[in-house]
């Protein structure tokens, strides 16, 4: 029978049908060659038509490149083999068209009738296969550079296979044989049971695996690698290999354990330091904080990390910490801050170190240190204010140890002793302050068995000066009670008790003063009948013998009389003129009774810085207190000296007043009368006012000199001092009220008129052959009531007189002049004149010329320069007859 | 000695009588036989009381008086005398150094003890010579 396949027609109508759906290219051509059937993706595909395809040639509706192969492949279908091929035609340069074309004999029998071709795209498959092979070859590529290998194991046969880069890092040469067993024979038990339980895992159970393990490789290195592995399947599921990648991270794996090394052992050290660590980042972030500073901050981790410093700490906004902080971090520089949180009563010492990331904050807890601080500073305080107060006293305080060495010296300690602090401590109190300690010893031993001490000590300065003190002394005992230093605390009575003195001594002085006033005016009533009884015997006797008896009796009284007259000033006051002195009239007549009295071996220095200043009082008894003065400085001064006369203006204060002999307070004129002589001891000070007192020997004086100046300076108003020096000499000074009103405008006339008694016409011839000299004499004289005619030398006055024109009733002459001098004018004058009184005028000034001038029938000596007043007394006291008494009173 | 003194002075005598008034005897009696050295009639009295009772008892031209007697100040003894005799002329002795204050109103004339015989004689002679002069108080 024909098989109806062999009718082409219905083949092709068959065939046709089976291959219309099918989604790859599908034909049929007859063993001619010609299409016979072609499905719709083949018509898609080429664009032509049914009709265009059917019937023609194979060949002929391919591309013109595929017709060769294709046509060698249709002759073996068309000879009954399958035949499949490739078509790969390259599109353009980045692309291809991959074709996959089976060409199936289609036979009846044994015969070849057909052939079915179908033709597959496999253009997008190709190129996926292509990429991964390329991505394949790049990962092996990044495996090199990175050390990554890669590995797989086959689930049936359990061999390893190993990438290159694998074989590198467990150190198998690329060709070697891989021995699996060897290989983990090599490695410590706990990577081959984890490596074996890993890779039966993934292998049995498709689990993958990530290790890293110590691998000890086969040439015995160490490595750390890190496997990974994943189980693959096959398209039944099950698990066909196991692969992954092997790495060497021995070098990463030292550096991490380093690092963790470094992060523990700092952590340890964040951890333990007993100081609060926290780190802070640069967005204010808390990023760390040891359990230090959380203990101190009172927080915990949770509340801290990861948390904004205002959020952990809102009260500390714009704080003293949180401009700290942000200095550090805009500088970069660390900074410190010591404040105290009030929150937490505590004292902080934070220092913010900048770091890379932010700030590491140091917290000290710095409470008790600050507290200590405090308390020293407020000690220190404390201390310094009582050494203040201390400084502040006007009492010496000073503190000893029991070796009497001092301790503590306070200010006016070395006000009172002249010795400061620095200098006194250390020393032995005795060395610096005592002269004799026998007091000083009794009190210690008084102290140290009492536990206080008080009374008057006599101690000294620096320089040596006495002083009294009352001391108050207190024993300070230690800790354990033990008597450790004596604290003695010193007033300076020095001046309170002189002052007392001086009160007990004017106390003395008035108790003598009445005693004295009382029984001399009994000694009066005594001596009356007994002078005046003389005197009458006196007048009665003609026997010479009877009236030189008389005459010692008589002289006798009257000293009796003058002694008790003296202390009758002394104890009742004196009575005299009160008239303007001028104190430089009073010493310009002091300096010439001075030069005239004292031996040459005795210079007399004479200064005042007195501007005129006049007191109200008797210029004879004033001059008389002033000589006593002067005559004791001589006495002083048997082998000669300097006796220095000084003219002060000094304010008397209402302190001063009670040091003295009851002076009351205001403006003294005060003239010294200082010598360096033998000086007095003070006992010889204490009574040197004392009437009937004298250093002199019996006889030669009566103690009542200084009691009388005392008396007369009393009764001016004024007060006498004496200051004088063992060996040094003696200083008195004698003060005077300053008269009021007088100073600025004195008109001299009116003031010498008090005091200088007019003329009354009389003539006088003045000598001088200096005109100036001359012409203020002439002066002086004619406006107090004289009259004057002059002469040029001792020729010219003897020639005057001589011729008798004038009825010259004195000579006043200039001793030193040409021609004749006054010496020769006035022996002259003497011997033909001698009615007429002779003055001599002078700049010599010694001693030996004015009593040598004296002696020549002169009868009063005017040394010059010489005031107005003297020269005015002068000639009135040689007009009337007064005869010059050089020997004024003047005993001490 | 006091006869014998004023028998020496042989003085003319006068009806002028001087009242000396001092409590020490001694002294009353230099004092008269000074005054009757110059012819001067002498009265005596030694405390105030009695001063005042001789100038009652007589005419005086002069008083010597001591500045202190008993039985009154010098002002007493001043105004008892002045009391019969108001325009006497008086001279104060004195002791001591300077006239009593109490009498720096009175009309006196003063003087201190010991006094010189010149001395004393002459102030006498001044603070009688109204008197002898003819014009008496």
């Amino acid at each position: 029978m024909t098989s109806p396949l062999r009718d082409p027609a219905v083949l092709a109508a068959v065939l046709d049908s089976a291959i219309a759906d099918l989604a790859d290219i599908a034909f049929v051509v007859d063993i001619e060659g010609t299409v016979i059937a072609a499905n719709k993706t083949l018509l898609a595909r080429s664009g032509l038509s049914r009709d265009d395809a059917m019937g023609q040639s194979f060949l002929d509706i391919i591309h013109g490149e595929d017709r060769t192969i294709t046509s060698e492949h249709l002759n073996r279908a068309l000879q009954g083999e399958v035949a499949a091929f490739r078509i790969v035609r390259t599109l353009n340069e980045e692309a291809q068209y991959v074709s996959d074309v089976t060409l199936h004999p289609v036979r009846d029998g044994d015969d070849v009738v057909a052939v079915l071709g179908t033709a597959r795209d496999v253009t997008e498959a190709v190129t996926v296969a292509r990429e991964r092979e390329s991505a394949e070859e790049l990962l092996q590529i990044a495996g090199r550079m990175a050390g990554f290998g890669g590995w797989s194991m086959d689930a049936t046969d359990r061999v390893l296979r190993l990438s290159d880069e694998a074989r590198t890092i467990l150190a198998i040469a690329p060709d070697a044989e891989i021995v699996l067993g060897a290989l983990l024979d090599a490695q410590p038990s706990r990577t081959r049971d984890e490596l074996r339980g890993a890779m039966r895992e993934c292998l049995e159970e498709g689990r993958g695996f990530d290790l890293q393990l110590n691998i000890v490789t086969i040439t015995g290195s160490q490595v750390v690698a890190r496997i990974l592995g994943r189980p693959e399947r096959d398209h039944t599921g099950a698990v066909a290999r196991a692969l992954g990648a092997i790495w060497d991270v021995t070098e990463v794996e030292a550096e991490k354990a380093k690092l963790v090394e470094l992060e523990e052992r700092l952590t340890i050290a964040l951890n333990t330091i007993s100081d609060g660590i926290m780190f802070l980042d640069r967005d204010w972030i808390f990023t760390f904080a040891n359990p230090r500073a959380l203990e101190l901050t009172g927080k915990s981790e949770a509340e801290l990390l990861g948390k904004s410093y205002w959020e952990a700490f809102p009260e500390s906004e714009g704080s003293e910490w949180e401009q700290t902080y942000r200095r550090a971090l805009e500088t970069g520089a660390r900074q410190q801050v010591r404040s105290l949180d009030e929150n937490r009563d505590t004292w902080f010492d934070i220092t913010a170190y900048p770091t890379a990331s932010g700030l590491a904050l140091y917290v000290r807890d710095v409470t008790e240190d600050e507290l200590t601080r405090q308390r020293m500073v407020a000690n220190q305080r404390r201390l310094s204010d009582q050494a203040r107060l201390l400084d502040a006293s006007r009492d010496s305080m000073i503190v000893r140890g029991l070796d009497h060495r001092v301790q503590y010296w306070n200010r006016a300690a070395t006000e009172l002793y002249g010795w400061d602090a620095g200098e006194a401590i250390g020393q032995p109190i005795t060395a610096l302050i005592f002269d004799d300690t026998t007091a000083f010893d009794n009190a210690t031993a008084a102290v140290l068995r009492d536990g206080f001490w008080s009374g008057a000590l006599e101690q000294r300065d620096r320089n040596g000066r006495p002083l009294v003190v009352d001391s108050r002394w207190q024993l300070v005992l230690d800790e354990s009670g033990e008597p450790s230093a004596i604290f003695a605390v010193n007033s300076d009575i020095t001046e309170q008790q002189k002052a007392e003195e001086a009160r007990l001594r004017a106390q003395r002085m008035e108790s003598l003063g009445t005693l004295a006033g009382g029984i001399a005016h009994d000694l009066n009533n005594v001596l009356t009948p007994i002078l005046m009884s003389v005197q009458l015997l006196t007048r009665r006797a003609h026997d010479s013998d009877e009236r030189q008896i008389l005459d010692g009796m008589e002289a006798a009284v009257k000293r009796g009389a003058d002694m008790i007259r003296q202390v009758l000033a002394f104890a009742r006051g004196v009575e005299g003129r009160r008239i303007r002195v001028t104190i430089s009239d009073l010493l310009d007549d002091l300096i010439v009774y001075a030069r005239n009295a004292l031996p040459k071996e005795i210079t007399v220095t004479i200064e005042h810085d007195v501007a005129d200043g006049d007191t109200m009082g008797d210029p004879t008894q004033l001059l008389q207190v002033l000589i006593n003065l002067v005559t004791n400085a001589k006495d002083a001064m048997p082998e000669g000296g300097q006796v220095r006369i000084r003219a002060r203006r000094v304010s008397i204060d209402e302190q001063y007043r009670s040091v003295s002999h009851s002076a009351s307070p205001g403006e003294y004129l005060t003239i010294e009368v200082e010598d360096d002589g033998f000086g007095m001891p003070p006992d010889v000070v204490a009574k040197v006012f004392e009437p009937f007192f004298t250093t002199k020997e019996p006889g030669r004086g009566t103690g009542l000199g200084l009691a009388s100046s005392l008396a007369i300076v009393r009764s001016h108003g004024g007060f006498m001092q004496v200051y004088s020096e063992e060996g040094n000499g003696t200083k008195f000074q004698v003060a005077l009220p300053v008269a009021e009103g007088g100073e600025v405008s004195r008109p001299p006339e009116i003031a010498v008129e008090e005091r200088a008694p007019r003329g009354g016409g009389e003539l006088i011839l003045v000598v001088d052959d200096e005109p100036m000299i001359v012409k203020v004499t002439t002066q002086t004289l004619e406006s107090h009531g004289y009259r004057v005619v002059t002469a040029r030398n001792g020729q010219e006055a003897i020639d005057l007189v001589d011729r008798g024109e004038h009825d010259i009733d004195l000579v006043l002459t200039d001793m030193m002049m040409p021609v004749m001098d006054g010496a020769a004018a006035s022996a002259y004058l003497e011997h033909h004149h001698p009615e007429i009184p002779i003055v001599a005028m002078s700049g010599l000034n010694s001693h030996g010329s004015a009593k040598r001038a004296v002696g020549m029938g002169i009868a009063r000596f005017l040394p010059k320069p010489f005031t107005t007043s003297l020269l005015l007394t002068t000639v009135a006291e040689t007009l009337r007859g007064i005869p010059l008494d050089l020997e004024l009173e003047h005993e001490l | 000695m006091a006869l014998r003194l004023a028998r020496m002075a042989d003085p003319e005598p006068t009806d002028i009588v001087v009242l000396v008034a001092d409590d020490d005897a001694l002294v009353r009696s230099v004092l008269r036989m000074a005054l009757a050295s110059r012819g001067l009639a002498v009265v005596e009295s030694s405390d105030v009381e009695e001063t005042g009772r001789a100038a009652q008892a007589q005419a005086l031209h002069l008083a010597v008086l001591d500045v202190n007697m008993p039985g009154g100040s010098v002002l007493d003894a001043v105004a008892a005398l002045r009391a019969s005799h108001a325009h006497l002329p008086v001279l104060v002795l004195s002791g001591d150094m300077s006239a009593p204050a109490e009498l720096d109103n009175a009309d006196y004339e003063f003087a201190r003890k010991p006094i010189e015989l010149d001395d004393f004689l002459e102030r006498v002679e001044r603070l009688l010579s109204p008197t002898r002069n003819g014009s008496r108080p």
